[in-house]
């Protein structure tokens, strides 16, 4: 126990701790307690793993997603095949990874983070070229990728964003998640095989607003099971989630107070209606090609309650809330704009309350940024 | 095991409908018990026939009934499959020598309401939270997860109990429901009745679990007398048929509402267990996917088996359930980015991806019910038969073509019938050429008969509407009307079928569409009902003496409404909507020589009107066409210089398109001449490449009036006149007719083309 108060601790002072960090304490009672059988190399069982992401009772959720989701995420992990969790920016898939491997490798930290420079070296193995030019290959000039760790130490490694990839990096995968083997050629011996332990698995995750899975080799599709993330369905759920969060967020930027619930209100109904295109009374709207998530909720809410406090000394007003759908909404499409000024004029216009009337009346500062 | 809130000797058992599990439940209580009286959830109405239950069907069936009356029809169904609690309680009442009925209202009573299945599961929203919470609880997905995992896939024994402990959850015991008290009491007194006739034997009682609390409660209330269904109102005319059904029908993404998810999986379920019905379902769905051309490897349903074994151990599932497998086949099978959540529970209507609507229809299963011979059947099917028999034309083993020519006196009835059973909807009726567009002479028309597995059903469903071939086919038709009384096209389209299949033509169909013709608002829609009704109005006495005055009455309403509605059209796309409109009163004026007087006297105001259109500046483009095509067309002016001249008027980018289509559409074959030709190109040789572009839609909307032969004879003439030799101008034409490219993409080409010139030729590239 000693040693979760130390880590949390140092959690404290990091700005964004590791789930394994935050959770720790969960997470060690969890595996106490937990006396189902557990897939080999795994810290949890799959139960555990449920409990600890989908929570004891409803409500308790750290992730907001449907609890078959996560069965079938489990599932795909403990048997033969990798995960990619596919969907919408900002649906809670790097959230859901990380809290897969917290709970299956006891840590989240092998991450791999996709993009378009991104080479083979980086998720493999590399050299540290003074050691190779003095010594030649050995294992003490290899650094190793994090590919290389989880496989040789049995963990879980997540990869970020793989579609935006190159293809053949992509497909240096293939062998790893067929054979389950990395070769290392530069060296002999049994340091020239690396064989994944049990428990080394890769959780991969790609946004449908990027290349999606299209371009993605069939050979490599085959080696992954799918996982459509969705954005959260429920209203109740989402508008607490935001809550929590921003909250959280708030305080963590050095405002006392949580955000105010009427704008946080007019906020997650703002961002569902848009990205729904539906209003509340089922009224079709036009939709943005923006991508209004929970998370750029929760970061919007953030904003606003930063601004009102160490600008004006409040807990945020419906105005600010313009200013900031400005520069979410209209951040890849100026059409967007246009949209979004239609839709307070004409949906916001009769609505009744006092938050609706004051969004309406600051509608002019919605200008681009 | 008597009920102890309910009366001695009573057991009520509940059932979810459709369930194999409660199906098993209900045999082994009538086996044990071997009751004096089997009451079952079903029309009471129907037990003088109950005989024709026990015939030897090929299931699934449902019961049909109906009640029609002059507000319309209603129809309802009470469907079985060999796994039903309540199919299960006939065969199993009948062998243990029980006296088996139904003990439902019936479907005409007015407490039974306007459901459309009768073992649809009666639900409020308290019972839908608690059947949420439990989910949640139980770590199920959805309604059905939860009901497999709670009793499909429980222990015999645990059964009851279970059962007894979800629908009290669903419905507290105790409680009254007022939408369903009045069937509860009717289902009760029968059960009272029972009771008393039975003389110290058991009494079982098979129905919705939602109901099973309150029947017992009630059953002590009720005195004991036999409960007679009230009879139909007066002038109600009501039935109930045995008809065939089949699974999709049956499956509720397919069928009809809060129907039963897979229904083919459902039986080998209750045949074989969950192990052997899992084996099924990965073949079936195996062969549903690859026959839809999608990749199903072998270390692919290695996978899929694994994950959903893996899935029914998470969920402590004893076997792997329908959740599990269909779990399992999302996450090993598709290989895409869902479109929305996937859905496989009562409340989704569509799944979110197509892979997994394959895989929903396989589990649905294709198998079809067929009646035993002998069924009694309503009186429309001996009708239908005996008329189609007296035609000559009742449907033999194959299918077959027959072309009607209604200047032939004996073809005439012969199509009246086959579009009477068109109204209807039958299945293996088809019409499959006829007149569409206006054409003078008689109809000829060509049908295909074909036997069809679903004819008999569809003919004895078809019954609600009428006891006789030509009363349901006017039943049918006047509901159609009932339902849209606004729509011109719904109207003109009634008329048009009414008269094709010989039916008398209703005074208030015809006072409707007088109506509707003389208060119509918008050209495009009284362009179209105009043309059909001027169509018939063309086939002169083919629909009989008394349907040409009527024609030629509404004719005049359409030319009325047409002279004001023309005058004051402002806007361009108006002006295109209205072409119909002016094509139905040029084929009215030029053929229609032998029209009353009336319309004879409308003729100088609407050429007037034309001509005021024609000279108006303001007038769009399409009209000012279509008015100079119309007068053309009917001889009002000359196809020359003139109207070449006018036509001048219109040589802009943004009008002449417009302008065309209007001309065309009214006068193709008058004015389609070499010098109109010659005109046009040399209005468009003068326009800069931009404004071609521009023009370039409209341009092919007003040359899309042509027919592909005549098309191709304007582009040989182009080439020809552009300098091309014979042989080239006809080879380059035919090449123009076949372009694989669309025009417009080719035009969006070259406009890329240019401004990628002009953007080299800034910065000195060229």
């Amino acid at each position: 126990m000693a040693k979760a108060a130390r880590a949390r601790s140092e959690g404290e002072m990091r700005q964004r701790p590791p789930a394994e960090v935050v959770h720790a304490e969960e997470l060690a009672r969890l595996r106490a307690e937990d006396t189902a059988p557990r897939p080999p190399g795994w810290q949890l069982s799959l139960q555990g793993v449920k409990r600890f992401i989908c929570g004891a009772a409803p409500g308790e959720a750290k992730v907001v997603c449907a609890p078959a989701l996560v069965e079938r995420a489990m599932v795909t992990l403990a048997t033969s095949r990798a995960l990619l969790l596919i969907g919408e920016p900002g649906t809670a898939k790097s959230l859901l990874s990380e809290l897969l491997a917290a709970a299956i490798s006891g840590s989240s930290t092998l991450t791999i983070q996709g993009g378009a420079s991104l080479t083979e070296d980086q998720i493999r193995y590399g050299w540290n070229y003074a050691l190779l030019v003095a010594e030649g290959p050995s294992e003490r000039a290899l650094v190793p990728g994090a590919l290389h760790r989880g496989m040789r130490e049995g963990r879980i490694v997540r990869f970020e964003e793989i579609t935006r990839c190159p293809l053949e990096v992509q497909d240096s995968l293939l062998s790893v998640l067929s054979d389950r083997v990395m070769a290392v050629p530069e060296l002999t011996g049994e340091a020239g095989m690396v064989y994944a332990r049990e428990g080394f698995n890769l959780i991969a995750t790609a946004n449908t607003r990027d290349r999606g899975v299209n371009e993605m080799s069939a050979a490599l599709k085959r080696r992954f099971g799918f996982e459509t993330v969705f954005p959260i369905a429920d209203a109740a759920a989402e508008r607490e989630l935001v809550r929590r969060e921003a909250g959280l967020l708030l305080a963590r930027s050095g405002v006392p107070h949580s955000p105010d619930p009427d704008v946080l209100d007019l906020l997650v109904t703002c961002f569902r209606e848009l990205r729904e295109a539906v209003d509340a009374e089922g009224t079709g709207l036009e939709k943005l090609s923006a991508v209004m998530s929970t998370a750029e909720a929760v970061s919007v809410a953030h904003a606003i309650g930063v601004k009102a406090h160490f600008l004006r000394g409040d807990a945020g007003r419906p105005e600010d809330l313009v200013a900031c759908l400005a520069g979410t909404a209209a951040k890849d499409d100026a059409e967007d704009l246009a949209r979004l000024r239609r839709y307070l004029d004409q949906r916001v216009a009769g609505r009744k309350g006092e938050g609706w009337r004051e969004l309406y009346a600051a509608r002019h500062l919605l200008t681009p940024q | 095991m008597s009920d102890p809130a309910g009366r001695e000797g009573l057991t009520v058992v509940g059932v979810r409908h459709h369930s194999p599990a409660c199906a098993g439940l209900v045999r082994r209580t009538i086996e044990r018990l071997r009751p004096a009286f089997v009451l079952i959830e079903g029309p009471a109405d129907f037990n003088p026939s109950l005989g024709d239950l026990a015939l030897d069907h090929a299931l699934p069936v449902a019961i049909f009934s109906f009640r029609a009356d002059a507000q319309g029809s209603v129809a309802s169904y009470s469907p079985f499959c060999a796994f039903s609690p309540e199919w299960q309680a006939l065969v199993s009442g009948r062998a243990a020598g029980a006296e088996t009925r139904f003990c439902d209202l019936p479907a005409w009573d007015p407490a039974f309401g306007e459901r459309r299945n009768r073992y649809a599961d009666p639900h409020g929203a308290r019972a839908e939270a608690a059947e949420r919470a439990l989910a949640a609880a139980l770590g199920a997905e959805d309604q059905d997860a939860l009901w497999d995992a709670l009793a499909e896939a429980a222990p015999e024994a645990e059964l009851p109990a279970r059962l007894a402990r979800y629908f009290d959850l669903l419905r507290p015991p105790g409680t009254d429901d007022p939408a369903e008290e009045a069937r509860e009491r009717f289902m009760a007194a029968h059960a009272a009745h029972a009771l008393r006739e039975a003389g110290g034997r058991p009494v079982v009682l098979v129905c919705g679990g939602w109901h099973a609390d309150a029947i017992r409660r009630y059953a002590g209330e009720a005195d004991g007398t036999r409960p007679e269904p009230a009879e139909p109102e007066a002038g109600m005319r009501a039935g109930s048929f045995v008809v065939p059904t089949s699974y999709p029908r049956l499956d509720r993404f397919s069928g009809y509402s809060a129907g039963m998810p897979s229904p083919g999986y459902y039986e080998r379920v209750a045949a074989d267990g969950f192990a052997a019905a899992a084996d099924w379902a990965f073949d079936a769905i195996s062969a549903a996917l690859r026959g839809a051309g999608q990749v199903v490897s072998t270390a692919d349903r290695i996978a899929w088996a694994v994950h959903a074994e893996g899935l029914a151990r998470l969920r402590a599932h004893p076997a792997v359930l329908r959740a599990d497998l269909i779990d399992g086949a999302l996450a090993n099978l598709v290989k895409d980015a869902l479109d929305g959540p996937p859905a496989w529970s009562a409340s989704a209507a569509v799944p979110g991806h197509p892979a997994l609507l394959a895989m929903l229809r396989a589990l649905s299963g294709t198998r079809e019910g067929r009646l035993a011979p002998g069924t009694r059947q309503p009186p429309l099917v001996a009708d239908v038969e005996e008329r189609l028999r007296a035609a000559g034309l009742a449907p033999g083993p194959a299918r077959h073509r027959l072309a009607l020519d209604w200047a032939e006196p004996g073809d005439r009835p012969r199509a009246h019938l086959l579009h009477q059973l068109l109204i209807l909807g039958l299945p293996g009726v088809s019409r499959s050429e006829g007149p569409d567009l206006a054409e003078p002479g008689l109809p000829r028309e060509h049908f295909v008969l074909a036997p069809h597995p679903h004819w008999l059903g569809a003919l004895i469903e078809a019954s609600q509407w009428g006891g006789t071939l030509s009363m349901a086919a006017t039943a049918r038709l006047a509901a159609r009307v009932e339902a849209a009384p606004d729509s011109l096209a719904v109207l003109a389209g009634a008329l048009s079928e009414a008269l094709f299949s010989g039916l008398a033509i209703e005074g208030a169909l015809l006072a409707a569409l007088d109506r509707g013709l003389a208060g119509a608002h918008d050209p495009a829609e009284l362009g179209a009902a105009g043309r059909r009704i001027v169509r018939l109005h063309r086939f002169g006495t083919a629909f009989g003496e008394a349907a040409r005055p009527a024609l030629a009455r509404l004719c005049l309403s359409l030319v009325a409404r047409a002279l004001g509605l023309v005058e004051a059209i402002a806007d361009p796309r108006a002006g295109l909507d209205a072409l119909d409109l002016l094509i139905a009163c040029r084929d009215l004026f030029r053929d229609g020589a032998d029209a009353r007087p009336e319309l004879a006297s409308l003729r100088p105001p609407f050429v007037a009107m034309l001509g005021r259109r024609l000279a108006d500046p303001q007038a769009p483009p399409a009209l000012a066409g279509a008015a100079l095509g119309f007068l053309v067309a009917c001889g009002e002016a000359g196809a020359g210089p003139e109207a070449l001249r006018r036509l001048r008027r219109f040589g802009l980018p943004d009008r002449l398109g417009d302008c065309l289509a209007g001309l065309f559409a009214l006068a193709r074959e008058e004015i389609a001449d070499e010098a109109t030709l010659a005109s046009v190109e040399g209005l468009v040789a003068a326009w800069g490449d931009d404004d071609f572009l521009r023009a370039l839609p409209s341009l092919r909307m007003a040359f899309a009036w042509f027919p592909p032969r005549e098309r191709e004879r304007i582009a040989v003439a182009i080439l020809r006149r552009s300098g091309a030799g014979e042989a080239r101008a006809e080879a380059e034409g035919l090449a123009w007719m076949r372009q694989r490219a669309d025009p417009l993409d080719q035009a969006e080409a070259l406009a890329r083309e240019a401004r990628v010139a002009a953007r080299l030729a800034r910065y000195g590239l060229t």
